[in-house]
């Protein structure tokens, strides 16, 4: 894109700088965190993204998220200079449908899983993956996680989200292998936290 | 590399002389929409371990067959900071891994290796290291026959409702009847396997002997079947459980022999012919493993000290 008409769309910041590379660092990050749940993994990669975004959801978004996958963002975050952004760098499609989205960034833990795509029982890998932006994630906390990935247990610390999400949750996990998988992401860090960990509150939180 | 500087067959293999990266190819030759594709795939099926994602397998350079699955996934993780290490039936110095490690030494410019410790990836036809992996290693399977069922039931709208349904019934029927017939599992390699309680997986030609290897390993397992068109992912520290029967447990091969090398009573041995008068000898099927055990000083009843050559002698 020429200066010219970069000038002319003022609300449009660079991408990655280095895409082949910088794409790969960060899909290596996620896959760490997906394959290993409740690991920090944190993106070291200076992105000038959109206001509403945090960097690890922008460089998700700019690393995963193409024509292929139409993606949705919350109320609070769909500013038209993060459309725009996500529109141009990715090739993306917004969806005002929350229910066709591959991918969602969120601004919180949604009350209800339910207004996600979760697949079905013969695709289920058609089911959504939701960035959740959260002001703290860190390992060591009240939240005990078990499940493939995880040495026995491990702990970690999502300050922000209510325990009856993770109840409504639990729930869902009955209709496994359809479920969603849950990115939360703070800053340039991210926790994931896939369909088939089981996460569980010690005693005294609720 | 010119026509005429072409290896040739009498000629010793160069896979151990570093390979400059060509120019004109994206990194690691896919490109980058093809990359996020498989990334989303692989992510998908480390989400669901055990579950076949179909993907959008693309024309490799080499033909299906060949391990043109497993380099997908290796192009779509791979980076500049990586080691690659690339083993056929264990073997680093074989046709299809020199290959597949050059080309990735070509398109991406990687660190190649065949030290197993020293890889940060390793893609796999046919076998699982026998030094134990860690957690910071991925493991890429090659895979022909991504569906396990495939044997018992050839439509794939049948064998993707089993799999939803978790209708494994008749693939303990097809081991049962092995029983029956034979008075024991005969399956000795791809033996079937189920990953966290829930869906049955097809280890790819693994002979069974790797398979325990599978269970709870602290690294990251990679599935890519090119022709078949699915990925699948066994997450670090996951349950992998070899289909058997109470009366009838999972056994694994074992030798009266060891390797004819290294002496290793504990590695998954092959066995070579080495005259026309029925003489053989069984030697570690994991080059690396061989290689290392004979270097520590290990020898065995037919091998000669590490260092000497075949009479003995200091090189």
């Amino acid at each position: 894109m020429s200066a010219d008409n970069l000038a002319r769309t003022p609300h449009l910041t660079p991408g990655f700088t280095d895409s082949v590379t910088e794409s790969q660092t960060v899909f290596r990050h996620l896959l760490e965190a997906m394959a290993r749940p409740g690991t920090v993994q944190t993106v070291d990669i200076d992105i000038e993204g959109p206001d509403t975004l945090d960097r690890a959801a922008t460089a998700i978004a700019l690393a995963l998220v193409d024509f292929e996958t139409p993606l949705y963002l919350a109320p609070a975050l769909a500013t038209d200079a993060a459309e725009t952004y996500l529109k141009f760098h990715c090739g993306t499609r917004i969806t005002r449908d929350s229910m066709e989205a591959a991918f969602a960034i969120l601004d919180k833990a949604p009350e209800t899983l339910s207004g996600f795509n979760s697949g079905t029982d013969e695709y289920p890998e058609t089911g959504a993956t939701l960035l959740i932006q959260v002001d703290t994630v860190k390992a060591g906390g009240p939240l005990i996680l078990s499940g493939p990935g995880i040495k026995d247990t491990t702990n970690i610390d999502l300050p922000e989200v209510p325990s009856a999400f993770w109840t409504a949750r639990t729930a869902q996990q009955r209709y496994f292998p359809r479920g969603i998988d849950l990115v939360f992401v703070s800053g340039g860090s991210m926790v994931a936290i896939p369909r088939t960990t089981n996460v569980s509150l010690t005693a005294g939180k609720e | 590399m010119s026509t005429n500087q072409r290896p040739q067959p009498w000629q010793a293999p160069e896979h151990d002389q570093p390979v400059a990266q060509v120019e004109g190819y994206n990194f690691a030759y896919l490109d980058e929409q093809t990359k996020r594709m498989i990334r989303r795939a692989i992510l998908k099926g480390v989400a669901i371990p055990g579950y076949q994602v179909p993907f959008g397998s693309r024309e490799m350079p080499l033909p299906y067959g060949w391990g043109t699955g497993g380099m997908q996934v290796t192009a779509a993780v791979i980076g500049r900071d990586d080691t690659l290490k690339v083993i056929d039936q264990g073997a680093d110095d074989t046709t299809n891994a020199v290959n597949i490690r050059r080309f990735f030494a070509k398109t991406a410019g990687v660190a190649t290796t065949e030290k197993t410790a020293e890889a940060t990836v390793i893609q796999t036809r046919h076998r699982i290291p026998e030094k134990p992996l860690t957690e910071e290693q991925i493991l890429v399977y090659q895979v022909p026959i991504p569906e396990p069922l495939r044997w018992v039931e050839p439509r794939e709208t049948e064998t993707r409702k089993m799999h939803a349904l978790e209708e494994y019934g008749v693939m303990h029927v097809s081991l049962y009847e092995s029983i029956a017939r034979f008075g024991r599992i005969t399956t000795s390699y791809n033996y079937p396997v189920q990953v966290n309680g829930r869906y049955i997986m097809a280890p790819s030609p693994i002979p069974k002997f790797d398979n325990p290897k599978m269970h709870q390993m602290a690294a990251l397992q990679l599935f890519g079947a090119g022709r078949e068109k699915r990925i699948y992912a066994v997450p670090p520290y996951t349950d992998v459980k070899s289909l058997d029967f109470e009366d009838h447990p999972f056994t694994i091969q074992s030798w009266d022999d060891t390797c004819a090398l290294c002496g290793a009573d504990d590695s998954y041995l092959d066995e070579v012919i080495t005259d026309d008068a029925g003489g053989k000898m069984y030697v570690c099927s994991d080059s690396d493993y061989c290689a290392e055990r004979r270097e520590a000083g290990h020898v065995g009843h037919q091998g000669v000290p590490a260092g000497t050559d075949t009479k003995g002698e200091a090189q």
